[in-house]
């Protein structure tokens, strides 16, 4: 006995060491599934905090070249604003057909605007956070928009943040189609650039042209449909065979990525609770 | 001992606030990114009881972790380094210092450069091997994790250099 204590006296450390081994190995392995690790996550309080007045410093650093992006932009679309009501006087008063679907399918929607605290674009799996959280009506799964198109889901939310899982994380998996086209399927990033992702599951009947534009489809209630993901860079043969693969350039730029918005979909709880009766019905049967 | 407790938390402090504010954006052509906080646990003396080094090296990984969104990984490998810091500082440092300056931080002045650059990479190499071991978690896209740890070793190694330089410059002006 009193050797045993001896020996464990004097490798305190040895114990110590697997011990804090061992914990770090289950956080690494917990975070995927563990929906109550917010606290070993950016989107704590304090780190967030920490991160918030970074760039908040960051945004005062670069006023100056948003100033100019802005003013660029504002002109651009005025031009736009003044080109497109000639347009529209010229064709009738009416409201078109189009307008219509546009409308019809964004009423149930409306956005959030947040700031992005953190970033990241370096791993395999990449989160951004955001200044948004439960109290300003954010829940996980709802979509994230920038200015260049989509960013990604919401995956963890506290009380005034959120973390994000970007398009460009190895996880992300987002139902997307053709502009113009019937064919939809997943986009999937790898790894690697953040330019680049690839939109896999498109049938090989498919006669897609470089250069057309992919949009989210709508088939899951996080994006509304026809918003804008990026364009088809290349098409190839799935590893698989069996389908197309679509390069696809992405028109988010993450790497510099400040304001975005968050999609909130009213019919939301609706669908969502459809969906729990079909559960039920389903097990009981 | 609470003096060295305080110095030790406000190191701790500033090279968590130096890694996660400015070092977490340095990228090189989207690989390099140099990792400090191995020279926070490089910087204990020989004589420490191992299970404070062990301690500090865990707080330092997991601290840096909740900032970077890498649940475990950064905690891992400088637990593991804080390990094996106190062996490599035995094999680096040479025999007529370790008697008598055993309860001095090691450090370039006490060790001769060319030693501690040694003792320095041994475990910067160990570190960033066991991050992006952790952070792949396979070894299929082996090039690419080769790059990683390449990259980020050498950018580690050249900053803790750097920053060793900065301490020595120090502290040569305060014995003047």
């Amino acid at each position: 006995m009193h050797n045993l204590l001896d020996f464990i006296k004097k490798y305190n450390y040895w114990f110590l060491f697997i011990f804090l081994e061992i914990i770090s190995v289950v956080l690494l392995f917990r975070f995927n599934s563990y929906q109550g690790s917010i606290c070993f996550t950016a989107a704590n309080e304090v780190a967030a905090k920490v991160n918030t007045y970074y760039t908040d410093f960051y945004h005062f650093v670069h006023l100056k070249d948003v100033n100019k992006n802005l003013t660029s932009q504002n002109v651009h679309l005025q031009m736009q604003v003044s080109q497109l009501r000639d347009v529209l006087a010229a064709i009738n008063k009416k409201e078109t057909k189009n307008e219509q679907v546009v409308n019809d399918s964004l009423s149930g929607y409306t956005l959030i605007p947040a700031r992005v605290t953190s970033n990241s674009i370096l791993k395999n799996e990449n989160y951004i956070v955001i200044n948004k959280g439960k109290e300003d009506g954010i829940k996980t799964e709802m979509g994230v928009v920038g200015g260049g198109g989509i960013v990604g889901i919401v995956f963890l939310t506290s009380k005034h943040y959120s973390l994000v899982m970007p398009a460009i994380n190895t996880k992300s998996n987002i139902s997307c189609r053709i502009r113009n086209h019937r064919y939809f399927g997943y986009l999937q990033w790898n790894g690697g650039s953040t330019l680049i992702a690839y939109l896999n599951d498109i049938p090989r009947y498919a006669k897609i042209k470089v250069g057309e534009y992919v949009e989210t489809s709508g088939y899951s209630t996080v994006f509304p449909p026809g918003i804008f993901v990026g364009k088809v860079k290349s098409v190839a043969n799935a590893p698989d065979g069996l389908s197309l693969q679509l390069k696809v350039n992405l028109g988010s730029d993450f790497a510099n990525l400040s304001d975005v918005c968050i999609v909130v979909n009213k019919e939301r709880p609706e669908i969502d609770s459809l969906k729990a009766k079909l559960s039920n019905y389903e097990t009981t049967q | 001992m609470i003096g060295t407790f305080l110095k030790r938390l406000l190191l701790l402090v500033l090279f968590l606030a130096l890694q996660v504010l400015v070092l977490n954006h340095v990228q090189i052509l989207g690989y390099a990114t140099p990792m400090v906080c191995v020279y926070f646990i490089l910087l204990f003396p020989l004589g420490t009881p191992r299970w404070q080094i062990l301690t500090w090296g865990f707080l330092i990984g997991l601290l840096q972790d909740i900032f970077t969104n890498t649940p475990g990984m950064n905690a891992a490998s400088l637990t593991l380094v804080a390990m094996i810091q106190p062996a490599i500082l035995k094999t680096f440092s040479s025999r007529d210092t370790e008697d008598n300056e055993e309860s001095l931080p090691p450090s370039a002045g006490t060790m001769d450069w060319s030693h501690f650059l040694r003792y320095v990479a041994v475990a910067v190499i160990t570190q960033q091997i066991v991050f992006y071991l952790l952070e792949a978690f396979s070894f299929f896209n082996l090039l690419e994790i080769l790059i990683n740890i390449g990259g980020g070793s050498l950018m580690s190694f050249f900053f803790i250099w750097a920053l060793e330089g900065v301490r020595m410059g120090g502290a040569k002006k305060n014995s003047r």
